[in-house]
């Protein structure tokens, strides 16, 4: 055998060796799919790839409690609503210049409160809304600017004060949507069944930020363990997404499981966090009064907030001539018994509040007819613009 | 030796010595009389007749505006003496609401819930008053000349009235109406609310921007060195050490000289008076003290954000902006449930013309400058806005010109003054509280 033939040999060993490996592969890939379409999991490659980027952004919302996430995701303590971000400040400002503007005057704001839901909804998915409104001709030539000032883990009666602010502060809105009710609810189970007060916000808001994070070694330590847990799941999720590991339902399975399992870590440290940060309180202060822990007592006392939130919201706006629409948002389906109950009470509340001449939008009928998550913001926006040019109406009409 | 037949017998020397001292007693006695005589006859010629009850109303007010800003009636203060053996030294703590609460707060708010979950209470006729620590002085009147007052009114002949007093120190808007909205979250039920501000919103709202913070930020000592963490910060929390301890000294004096009686005297009600204001006036010194370290931090501009530009003028045009929306805020929140709301402005000592000030007023109401400036610019603007809100139909009641015809000495400071000062504003306020109360049930008819 010559010299070149000899070194040869292994490469090609080498090729036949990987050959067959990735046509393994291949086959255990195919018999994957083959097994999750028969048992009617069909491998989809996007929805993992944007549960992972969820589970990203949900580390982001961590990172504001624990690390120095970006300068305008960071928490500052905030007198009237427990919690505001940088974010949310600098939006304020701008709505106040905007408003003693000339622009201003001419232009429809549009002022978006509420939770999680209502900020993405203020953020992301607004254009149908503004399209809508423009096809009334009342709305055709002014322009339309929407407002975000809701915060994710928001409840009433943060709404409410957060509107008594802005007002006071001088910002004159012409429509207030207001969209909320799962954190309104899931928020107060969390607490009454922690023992913190339903109408008190959540801990990681209040309860864990009252602590005295540089004079105390061991919440130190726990704030550490939770950045670094925090820091090897978003690396987990970052590095499988540069590689595509999503389009394999192999190893797109295994990153999602590890994902999860990395993610449980990093709630696990969080919770640490807020265990320590709150040990040394003066605990009435942290948790609120008293209040009957069972579950019933808790939905009853939270739909009330919920309710009270809604009708005070409403109230300042009309006292102004402002005008004004609540939405109740979807909840996500879940076993919780509590929570439940607790959407049939809100769902008793808003038809209370439609009773009052509040402008209602009941999300999950608005979305009925939605075929796809992309459907969803054309759908809710229309039925907001429906409920906000019927009471418009019914006011010209009471004139 | 036999003694000496001069010499008093050991029983008549030990007589001698007892004389003696009797006679220094009397003497003393006799002295204190006179100099008691003599001080009451020289107050009175300069006419200013010594009353113990003024001196014991001051002690009180001074005691209410050191620890929580609420003037308590002497009975209530010798009633709690038992239990109570240390001075009620102001315990704020973080409220994520209202900014800042009284740490019974909680007790109070549990009571109010299940008293409102009671079927009892659906009978009784329950008026709520907001505000600063003036409104939280109504506590003075809630049970008595205020409440008799709408208790007679025929409507009320077989329902009870209860006047629960929701003011805290140093509140100003949006505080009142973010308290109202939480109360009502928790399940509180007001027939009528009443709102006894303005003074607050202009005086402190000026104070916040002196300090180059946002006057809609609750006052700022109380707020920054609760939220910012003061422990990190060496000065202010040496500078805070002091304040809590000359507070808790200048409370304990005054607490021994109401439970001794001293205001019996004039002698010792005034030399206790005097020593109690100097005290007081040395826990305001540090005060202000620690808000100007607390505002020298850097990290003020997190907790609180900066001010907007501009002139005295538009500054405070910002305050009244505030206190207006904050009405019309709980007018609407009022109106929404069929509550009875009314609208009060309160009266205050620097506001040019709204009392012929005693002399006596004119040397305790030494206030610091942007009080002085919010209340001079700040008044004859909230009495405008007032109209206005008059106009959009909020009641409205202006009652900074309550002591216009008072001669008495009412203010025990730049703001809060005594007993009959808040009988002459029950007064006024209850007919106009009833009048809107006639009309809340009319529109619900």
């Amino acid at each position: 055998m010559t010299s070149a033939a000899a070194k040869r040999g292994p490469l090609l060993r080498l090729a036949w060796v990987s050959g067959l490996l990735l046509a393994a592969f291949v086959a255990v890939e195919l018999a994957f799919r083959g097994w999750l379409a028969f048992e009617k999991r069909a491998w989809d490659s996007d929805a993992t790839r944007a549960r992972i980027e969820r589970s990203l952004a949900g580390a982001d919302e961590h990172g504001a409690k624990t690390s120095r996430a970006s300068e305008d995701a960071a928490t500052v303590l905030h007198p009237f609503f427990a919690r505001d971000t940088r974010a949310a400040r600098k939006e304020l400002d701008r709505a106040l210049e905007f408003t003693s503007s000339a622009e201003g005057t001419l232009a429809f704001d549009v002022v978006v409160f509420g939770g999680a839901a209502a900020a993405d909804f203020a953020t992301n998915r607004v254009g149908p809304l503004t399209e809508a409104l423009r096809a009334d001709p009342r709305y055709a030539a002014r322009p339309i600017r929407v407002w975000n000032q809701a915060r994710a883990g928001f409840k009433q009666p943060q709404q409410a004060n957060a509107l008594a602010y802005l007002l006071d502060a001088g910002v004159e809105p012409d429509l207030v949507l207001v969209i909320d009710g799962v954190e309104d609810l899931t928020i107060a189970l969390r607490n009454g069944r922690a023992g913190t007060h339903p109408v008190y916000p959540s801990t990681e808001s209040w309860g864990s930020r009252l602590g005295r994070p540089l004079n105390d070694p061991a919440r130190l330590q726990a704030v550490l363990a939770a950045r670094q847990s925090e820091q090897r799941m978003r690396s987990w999720a970052r590095t499988s997404l540069s590689l595509g590991l999503a389009h394999s339902a192999c190893l797109g399975t295994f990153v999602v499981d590890e994902l999860e399992r990395r993610l449980a870590e990093v709630n696990a440290a969080q919770r640490h966090v807020d265990d320590v940060g709150t040990r040394e309180l003066d605990d009435r202060a942290a948790v609120g009064p008293r209040h009957a822990g069972d579950d019933i007592a808790i939905v009853r006392t939270a739909t009330r907030a919920w309710f009270e939130g809604a009708l005070s919201m409403w109230a300042m706006c009309r006292e102004r001539g402002i005008a004004y629409v609540h939405v109740l948002e979807t909840a996500p389906h879940d076993a919780d018994v509590a929570l439940a109950q607790g959407e049939r009470s809100l769902a008793g509340g808003l038809r209370e509040l439609e009773k009052r001449g509040v402008p209602i939008v009941d999300a999950r009928a608005a979305l009925e007819a939605s075929k796809t998550a992309a459907d969803e913001p054309r759908d809710l926006g229309a039925a907001i613009v429906r409920a906000h040019l019927a009471a418009l109406d019914a006011g010209d009409a009471r004139r | 030796m036999p003694p000496s037949s001069d010499a008093p017998s050991p029983p008549r020397a030990r007589r001698g010595a007892w004389r003696k001292f009797a006679i220094a007693c009397a003497s003393l006695v006799l002295a204190l009389i006179a100099a008691e005589l003599g001080l009451r006859a020289v107050q009175y010629v300069r006419g200013r007749p010594y009353v113990a009850r003024k001196v014991e109303n001051r002690l009180s007010a001074l005691r209410a505006a050191l620890s929580d800003g609420v003037p308590r009636e002497r009975a209530e203060a010798k009633a709690r003496k038992p239990n109570a053996p240390e001075p009620r030294v102001s315990h704020d703590v973080l409220h994520p609401y209202v900014g800042f609460e009284q740490s019974n707060h909680n007790d109070r708010l549990e009571a109010e819930i299940t008293y409102f979950r009671n079927d009892t209470s659906k009978n009784v006729f329950d008026v709520f008053v907001f505000g600063g620590s003036v409104a939280g002085g109504f506590e003075s009147v809630s049970s008595g000349a205020f409440h008799d007052l709408l208790a007679a009114d025929p409507r009320f002949a077989n329902r009870p009235v209860h006047v629960w007093v929701e003011g805290r120190a140093a509140h100003k808007e949006p505080q009142q109406v973010a308290l109202l909205d939480y109360l009502l979250c928790c399940g509180v039920e007001p027939d009528a609310v009443i709102a006894l501000d303005g003074f607050n919103e202009v005086a402190i709202g000026m104070q916040n921007v002196r300090a180059e913070i946002t006057h809609l930020y609750p006052y700022l000592s109380a707020w920054l060195a609760r939220a910012g963490g003061m422990e990190r910060n060496e000065e202010a929390f040496e500078l805070a050490l002091d304040l809590y301890a000359r507070r808790g000294a200048a409370l304990g004096r005054i607490e021994r000289l109401l439970d001794l009686g001293a205001a019996r005297f004039a002698m010792t009600g005034e030399l206790g008076l005097a020593w109690v204001e100097r005290s007081a006036h040395e826990v305001t010194d540090r005060m202000l003290r620690l808000q100007t370290t607390l505002t020298a931090s850097n990290r003020v501009d997190e907790l609180a954000p900066p001010n907007l530009p501009g002139d005295d003028d538009v500054q405070v045009d910002r305050c009244v902006r505030n206190w207006y929306e904050g009405a019309r805020s709980l007018a609407g929140v009022c109106r929404a449930r069929n509550i009875a709301f009314l609208e009060v402005l309160q009266p205050t000592l620097h506001d040019t013309g709204s009392k012929p000030l005693t002399e006596n007023e004119v040397s305790k109401g030494e206030a610091i400058e942007p009080w002085t400036t919010g209340v001079h610019l700040g008044y004859p603007k909230l009495r405008a806005a007032g109209k206005e809100l008059a106009r959009s139909g909020v009641a409205f009641l202006d009652a900074s010109f309550a002591f216009e015809h008072e001669t008495r000495s009412l203010y025990v400071d730049a703001c809060h003054f005594e007993l009959a000062g808040y009988e002459v504003l029950s007064r006024m306020i209850a007919p106009a509280l009833l009048t809107e109360i006639e009309r809340v049930e009319a529109r619900r008819q």
